[in-house]
């Protein structure tokens, strides 16, 4: 019982805070892309990465509770999280910060 | 985390859902309440019950106003033209004393007595979005917090519902209470899915730079000002700290007017008054378009030159299309009731959702001596019928108390605003004390105090409903007070229903 | 048009559409006096008709109030159509009966 309370938080806090942070670095890494290959001026690129950002963690949320093992998913986010927010400051350091 | 897709979705609904509930129905009512925003404003301040006259006053008007604003040292000044459903100028800067709001007369442009009043504009709207919680945005964060689990609850109730087609029409009135409300909930859910979709999203979408703010720090280093400058077209330039009068203000005027083919203004703003670095900036009215565009002209103050004009790219004006849909500050009234009656639909949604978890719980939980049934029964009350109760408590408090009303230093607006939070209280105390009577009793008192908020706006302003459903100028007290009466009737049906319905064996055994 | 025209127009149009539909299932058309199930081809027919009722409705909005406010009133619009359909197979579903018996000869 104490040990399914635990996975309970655990999933919470993955979802909610993992979540959160995947979906800010994917949009992040959205808006850069879109700036730095020329795509959409700077305001524009962020504008549209803000809005897709709230879709990004919907799906993420979702998700996170349909998803059964507990290791997968904290595993997943992980990955998501430092691949996308490291491409992101990489790609934003790459052309000379702001 | 559940076997199937499906009974994961149905935990992640149920759990969403009960924990809150409480909070989304606080968002969806006010939310609906803040489309008659400015409605509730002019039953609230009665001293604002005006007519737009056909011309408005010149510009010129106001230059004693900045004059003075500068005097008391505020960097910005800023003044707000009425239209219909406003029909006062409002005028608002921050000098050295603190922050200044008034209302202007649109006939003489003189300023009105001090409403003593928050009203729909200054407390029912945002409490709609902040929740009036303002240490550390932490009012916006749980909102953002509930739209986002509407989100949730709007997929994850789509994946649950087992006959999404063949019960698209299907409302069982004359079936037992859980089946009924299921039918309820799951018919206003899924017609009203679009609207309630899409008001949360574009709820979200507002505060993006709230919610995601690494999203617009990342690419612009973190400064504020230049990430405004490119997107909202916000012009600023350093004070000069030298004196220099200020050019016509209607000729400025009418280059806006000339430059926006005829379209009214709808702000001013003089930033430094006074200085000779001084910025006019005129805002262009959105009210006949969905989109709440930002055009904005600046213009040098000193000579009334053209110093900059923004329009948005493309896809900020998106961005502002979708803000203008949820934040309807268009004229169009029919659209405006449509929002008001799938606001109450949601309001309905939220109810019914929490009302089938209890009925599907209350006897396996009589059984079993939990009490997660009594503590959830308890805040449903509070939530649902226990703010609608506060909310007209605030609108009777208002027609109550005298202009120079102070207890312990609170001035008027904040003992009304004491009123809602205390009686909203109580009905959380009166739930959990009276559990088997709560609903009841709360639907008479809704009933009681609607008919009484009618009857005081009659009695201390003379516009009872006679004279205000045939006066144009007094259309929305006229229409405040129907509404009133008209929820003051469902309240009283409901309790009746409530009192003399078949007894149900499980709930008086729970509560005996 | 006048304004109220067109929204009386536009609600009309909607229920129709939605009224259609509904009577397209088995549940709804058997309770206005058809058959158990719908026949297929009266179904096709129902449903042709009730989806093209509210593709008109979209361009009769869009026409009227333009494409910004009339894509919002039509997607608004679609609720409040719906739910008057449910509320009248509830309470009223003889009201819809003219119209069930239309379909029944076909």
């Amino acid at each position: 019982m104490r040990q399914q309370s635990l996975r309970i938080v655990l999933r919470l806090l993955a979802a909610i805070g993992g979540g959160y942070a995947v979906a800010a670095g994917l949009a992040a890494l959205t808006a850069v892309i879109l700036f730095v290959t020329g795509g959409l001026p700077r305001s524009e690129a962020v504008i549209l990465a803000s809005m897709l950002a709230f879709i990004f963690y919907l799906a993420l949320l979702l998700w996170a509770f349909a998803e059964r093992s507990l290791l997968r998913l904290c595993s997943m986010l992980v990955a998501a999280g430092v691949v996308s927010w490291g491409a992101a400051i990489g790609l934003m350091r790459l052309v000379g910060g702001s | 985390m559940e076997p199937t897709f499906r009974a994961s979705m149905n935990w992640l609904h149920t759990w969403t859902g009960v924990v809150l509930g409480g909070l989304l129905f606080a968002i969806f009512w006010m939310g609906t309440l803040s489309v008659f925003d400015r409605e509730i404003d002019r039953w609230m301040a009665p001293a604002t019950r005006l007519v737009v006259p056909d011309d408005s006053l010149p510009a010129e008007k106001f230059r004693p106003a900045i004059e003075a604003a500068a005097a008391a040292g505020a960097t910005m000044w800023t003044i707000v033209f009425p239209e219909e459903r406003q029909p006062v100028y409002r005028e608002n800067y921050r000098s050295k004393d603190g922050f200044v709001l008034r209302f202007l007369d649109p006939v003489t442009g003189a300023a009105l007595p001090d409403p003593g009043t928050l009203a729909g504009t200054r407390f029912i709207f945002p409490f709609h979005y902040s929740l009036n919680l303002r240490v550390w945005d932490i009012g916006y964060w749980l909102v953002g917090i509930a739209g986002m689990a509407m989100l949730v609850l709007c997929v994850s109730g789509v994946v649950i519902h087992r006959k999404i087609f063949t019960e698209f029409f299907t409302f069982r009135a004359e079936k037992k209470p859980r089946r009924l409300i299921l039918d309820l909930h799951n018919v206003t859910g899924v017609l009203g899915l679009p609207f309630h979709f899409m008001i949360s999203l574009s709820g979200l979408i507002i505060f993006f730079s709230i919610y995601f703010p690494s999203v617009w720090q990342l690419p612009f280093d973190g400064k504020r000002e230049l990430f405004n400058r490119e997107t909202w077209g916000n012009y600023s330039r350093p004070k000069a700290d030298q004196a220099a009068p200020l050019a016509s203000l209607d000729d400025m005027v009418a280059e806006a007017r000339r430059l926006w083919a005829g379209e009214e203004p709808f702000y001013m703003r003089v930033t430094n008054p006074g200085d000779a670095a001084a910025v006019v900036q005129i805002g262009r009215s959105y009210r006949d378009v969905v989109t709440m565009r930002v055009e904005t002209l600046f213009f040098d103050a000193p000579s009334g030159t053209l110093l900059s004009r923004f329009e948005t790219a493309p896809v900020v004006t998106a961005q502002r299309f979708i803000s203008g849909l949820h934040f309807i500050q268009f004229q169009h009234w029919t659209l405006r009731w449509i929002y008001f009656a799938l606001g109450l639909v949601g309001c309905v949604l939220i109810a019914t959702g929490y009302l089938f978890w209890l009925e599907s719980r209350r006897r396996k939980h009589t059984q079993l001596g939990l009490r997660g049934v009594s503590i959830v029964d308890g805040l449903t009350i509070g939530s649902v019928t226990g703010i609608i109760a506060a909310t007209l408590s605030f609108f009777v408090a208002n027609r109550l108390l005298p202009a120079d009303a102070t207890v312990l230093g609170a001035g008027r607006a904040s003992l009304e605003m004491w009123v809602f939070y205390l009686v909203w209280l109580a009905t959380f105390a009166h739930a959990w004390m009276r559990p088997h009577r709560a609903w009841i009793e709360q639907c008479w008192a809704i009933a009681a105090l609607a008919v009484a908020a009618v009857v005081l706006n009659g009695i201390t302003t003379g516009d009872h409903l006679g004279r205000s459903l045939l006066d144009s100028r007094l259309q929305a007290v006229g229409g405040m007070d129907l509404l009133l009466l008209i929820g003051a009737a469902v309240a009283a049906l409901t309790a009746l229903k409530l009192e003399y319905r078949k007894p149900d064996p499980v709930r008086a055994r729970q509560h005996a | 048009m006048p304004d109220y025209v067109f929204l009386m127009l536009l609600v009309t149009v909607t229920y129709l559409g939605f009224a259609l539909l509904a009577l397209s299932q088995d549940r709804h058309w058997h309770h206005l006096g058809g058959a158990y199930h719908c026949p297929k081809r009266v179904l096709v027919l129902l449903r042709s008709v009730g989806y093209a009722l509210l593709v008109a409705a979209l361009v009769l909005a869009v026409g009227h109030e333009g494409a910004g406010f009339g894509s919002l009133l039509w997607a608004t619009m679609l609720s409040i159509g719906a739910v008057a359909v449910v509320c009248t197979l509830t309470w009223r579903a003889r009201w819809l009966r003219p119209l069930a018996r239309l379909f029944h000869h076909i």
